[in-house]
C-alpha cells in the first residue's frame, strides 16, 4: 500500500517535471520569437 | 507566519503584480502613440527615378495624406509624390505612389508596415503591385475588378488599394482631373460568414442548453467544424493580433470582414456575457489539432493541481510581454507568436516552425498543450470569465 502510493507521488512528481520542462521550452521560444520582431524593428 | 497571513500577502502580492502590469501596459501604448511619428521625407527617394529635390504642395495631417513634387537637379519638375496609409492585417501601412506630371503611376511602395513578412511577401512575389503600374489617375482602380486581390496576403492587398485610391484622389485633385466615382465598398457576405456564425450559434446552444447535455460526442462535432472551417478554409484561428490591432485603433473594414468581426467580438462578448468560454476546447481549430495529436498516444502526463496552477500563469507572463512590445513599438504584427498562424497558412518564420513543432511534440504528451498553459487568446478569455465572476457578485450583493 506504502510502496504504491509513493509511486503515485513519484510518478506526480515525474509528470510535473515534464510538464514544466515542455512549458518553459515553448514560452522561451514564443518569447525568443516576439523579442527576434522587436529586434528587426530597432 | 501562519497560513493565513501568507495567503493574505499572496493575495495583496498577486493584486499589486496585475496593477503593475496594467499601469505598464497603458503607459507602453500612450508612449508608442506619442513616439512613433514617422517623418514622410525620409521615404520619397526612389519614388521617382530622376528627382533630386521634392516640395511638399499639399499636407493633411489629421488624415495622413501628403502630395510632393519632385524636380530634377536643373529645378524641372519631373513628376508627384504622394504618401497616404491603408489598413493592413497588423495596422497601417505607409504607401508612396510615384506619377508623372500627367497622373500615370510610376511606382507603387510601403516603405513602411506592421505586415508580418511570410505573408506580405507574397503581394511582392505575386507582381502585385505591378498592376498598378502605367495606371493612369482617371482610371478605375477597384480591387477585386480592376486590379486582382492576392490570394493569402488579401488584407495586404487590400491595405494597398486603400492608399493607392487615397493617393489618386490628391493627385487627380491637383491635376483637375475627374476621378470615377468612388464605389462604396462591397459587403462580403458569403458561405465562410454563414458557416462561421452557425457555428458559434451551434456552440452557443450546446453550451447552454442542458436538453443538448447528453448528445455523445458534441465537443469533438464542434472541434471538428472549428477546424474545417476556421482553421482549413478560413486559416484564421481568433488571434491576439486580431485584439491587438483593435487596442491601438486599427480596425480592419468591417464590410470585408464580418466574419472577423463576428469572431472578435463576438467570442469575447459571449464569454463575458455567459460567463462561459464559447471558444477554447471547443471551437478552436488548435485545440482539435492538439486533442487529436493526443488522443494518437492517450497519454496521462499531467501535473498536479499546484503545479499546474503555477505553470497556467505562463500565459499571462507572455501576453504581457508580446502587448508591452507591440505597444512600445506601435506595431500589432509582435504580437503573432502562437504556433496556428504557421500551422494553417503553411507560412511562417523558422522560429515560428520550431515553436509548431515543439508544441504538437509536447501535444503528444500533455494534453492540449498550447491551450492550456501558453495560448495568450486563452488567457485574455480567461480574464473576461474573472471579469464576469466579479461584475456578478458585485452585483448580487447590490441586490442583496
Amino acid at each position: 500500500m506504502a510502496k504504491a502510493k509513493a509511486l503515485n507521488i513519484m510518478k506526480e512528481r515525474l509528470s510535473d517535471i515534464v510538464v514544466t520542462g515542455l512549458v518553459l521550452i515553448a514560452a522561451v521560444i514564443s518569447g525568443i520569437v516576439v523579442f527576434l520582431k522587436a529586434l528587426a524593428l530597432l | 507566519m501562519s497560513p493565513n497571513q501568507i495567503k493574505l500577502i499572496t493575495k495583496y502580492a498577486n493584486r499589486i503584480l496585475i496593477l503593475l502590469a496594467v499601469i505598464s501596459l497603458a503607459a507602453a501604448w500612450v508612449y508608442g502613440h506619442v513616439a512613433h511619428r514617422e517623418p514622410v521625407e525620409h521615404y520619397l527617394p526612389g519614388a521617382l527615378g530622376n528627382a533630386a529635390d521634392f516640395h511638399l504642395i499639399h499636407a493633411d495631417t489629421d488624415n495622413e495624406l501628403y502630395l510632393f513634387d519632385g524636380r530634377d537637379t536643373n529645378g524641372d519638375p519631373v513628376g508627384y509624390i504622394t504618401v497616404t496609409h491603408g489598413r493592413g492585417y497588423g495596422g497601417p501601412m505607409m504607401v508612396v505612389v510615384g506619377w508623372s506630371l500627367q497622373g500615370s503611376i510610376y511606382t507603387v511602395r510601403v516603405p513602411q508596415h506592421r505586415e508580418d513578412w511570410p505573408w506580405f511577401h507574397i503581394l511582392d512575389a505575386k507582381k502585385f503591385y505591378d498592376q498598378y503600374i502605367g495606371r493612369k489617375d482617371t482610371d478605375r482602380l477597384h480591387l477585386g475588378r480592376d486590379i486582382d486581390a492576392v490570394t493569402g496576403a488579401s488584407r495586404s492587398a487590400h491595405g494597398v488599394a486603400e492608399g493607392v485610391l487615397k493617393a489618386r484622389e490628391l493627385v487627380a485633385k491637383k491635376l483637375g482631373h475627374r476621378i470615377p466615382p468612388s464605389e462604396k465598398p462591397a459587403i462580403s457576405f458569403g458561405a465562410a460568414e454563414i458557416l462561421l456564425f452557425l457555428g458559434l450559434a451551434l456552440v452557443l446552444m450546446f453550451r447552454t442548453l442542458r436538453v443538448l447535455n447528453k448528445v455523445p460526442f458534441r465537443r469533438s462535432l464542434l472541434l471538428g467544424f472549428g477546424f474545417i472551417v476556421v482553421g482549413i478554409w478560413l486559416q484564421h484561428p481568433l488571434s491576439l493580433v486580431n485584439f491587438t490591432t483593435w487596442m491601438m485603433g486599427y480596425a480592419p473594414p468591417w464590410q470585408s470582414n464580418i466574419w472577423l468581426y463576428g469572431l472578435v467580438l463576438g467570442v469575447p462578448a459571449l464569454t463575458l456575457i455567459l460567463g462561459k468560454n464559447c471558444y477554447c476546447f471547443w471551437f478552436c481549430p488548435f485545440s482539435a489539432v492538439q486533442e487529436g495529436a493526443h488522443l494518437l498516444t492517450g497519454s496521462k502526463v499531467r501535473p498536479g493541481r499546484t503545479c499546474g496552477k503555477a505553470l497556467r500563469t505562463v500565459r499571462y507572463i507572455l501576453l504581457w510581454l508580446a502587448l508591452f512590445l507591440a505597444f512600445s513599438f506601435h506595431n500589432p504584427s509582435l504580437t503573432v507568436y502562437e504556433p496556428w498562424t504557421a500551422l494553417f497558412t503553411l507560412k511562417g518564420t523558422t522560429g515560428l516552425w520550431i515553436l509548431v513543432a515543439v508544441t504538437l511534440g509536447s501535444a503528444l504528451v500533455v494534453h492540449n498543450f498550447w491551450c492550456s498553459y501558453l495560448c495568450p487568446v486563452g488567457a485574455i478569455l480567461e480574464l473576461l470569465l474573472k471579469a464576469h465572476s466579479t461584475i456578478t457578485s458585485l452585483w448580487q450583493k447590490r441586490k442583496r
